[in-house]
């Protein structure tokens, strides 16, 4: 096994860790104000792991403007995800 | 994964250098058009969701609910596995290997097929249930995203399968470029539409 194939290896040990990891967190009891934090976490963590799937599995680690352009693309989505929870949180602070 | 080094077959430098920035990506330069494409259309699907939601969150929340999170976190695993050995392919033709690069990239055609199953079973599961694509907004947008995202898996393994035959470096670098698209297109769904809620 060659060195680029070690570290496909290990990119892909690192998003199977973090999709363990969240779904167990996803399946433990949660206070209702820690609904936020949650889904920052949730998104940062899905934000990681695509991330990931660029730079390793597509390599785009040798292209980094265009790794840019595709995770800011990336977390564009996932912000306007979070921000429909901080949206609802604060419009029922309201009512 | 290094970046494209153009066979024999491949566009000419001249050809080559017509796509810009694009012309330095792994694979076919149109291919990439096609991710960033691809990407938008999701993008607005998933943004529409969180649109959808806001209008009623304790509808949402009540039908994710529902959903099997399990199958979902499965189907994670076997995208993330079959990228891997996707990926491994080009690897494995690189180095001209070529055996190993066809094995590779049967292994990433049948986790999608097994994605596929544990997807659809998914499906009959919900139906049985007597949640359809009229049951409510959230069911809709379920269905309307992870459908399309399911043809696109249909697709992509076709894709594989066109690769394994016309084997040329180029070719695995394209047709992986668009496995890992269906697998990254995932790696946002699953979050928004099973765990955040």
């Amino acid at each position: 096994m060659n060195e680029a194939e070690k570290s496909l290896l290990r990119a892909w040990g690192v998003l199977m860790a973090l999709s363990i990891a969240l779904a167990v967190a996803a399946e433990s009891a949660r206070p209702q104000r820690f609904v936020l934090a949650w889904t920052a976490i949730v998104a940062l963590v899905a934000l990681y792991k695509a991330r990931i799937v660029l730079a390793a599995y597509l390599g785009l680690r040798q292209a980094p403007s265009v790794l840019a352009g595709f995770s800011a693309a990336i977390a564009v989505i996932l912000a306007i995800a979070v921000a429909s929870f901080a949206l609802q949180a604060a419009l029922a602070a309201l009512a | 994964m290094a970046c494209v080094e153009r066979g024999p077959a491949d566009a000419g430098p001249a050809e080559g250098e017509a796509w810009g920035p694009l012309s330095r990506l792994p694979g076919n330069p149109l291919m990439w058009v096609l991710i960033a494409s691809e990407l938008a259309v999701f993008g607005a699907a998933l943004i529409g969701y969180a649109g959808a939601r806001l209008r009623d969150p304790a509808g949402f929340l009540a039908a994710q609910n529902h959903l099997d999170r399990v199958a979902g976190v499965v189907n994670t695993a076997v995208l993330i596995t079959s990228g891997l050995f996707a990926a491994l392919a080009i690897e494995a033709r690189r180095a001209d290997r070529r055996g190993a690069a066809r094995l590779r990239i049967a292994v990433s055609i049948a986790l999608g097929a097994v994605f596929l199953a544990v997807k659809f079973s998914e499906y009959a599961r919900e139906l049985a249930a007597g949640f359809d694509i009229d049951s409510g907004g959230f069911f809709t947008l379920y269905y309307l995203i992870t459908g399309f995202h399911a043809l696109h898996v249909v697709l992509g393994m076709a894709i594989l399968a066109i690769v394994a035959r016309h084997d040329s470096l180029a070719n695995y670098e394209t047709g992986a470029a668009f496995w890992h698209m269906v697998d990254l297109v995932w790696i946002v769904i699953f979050p928004v539409i099973y765990l955040l809620r």
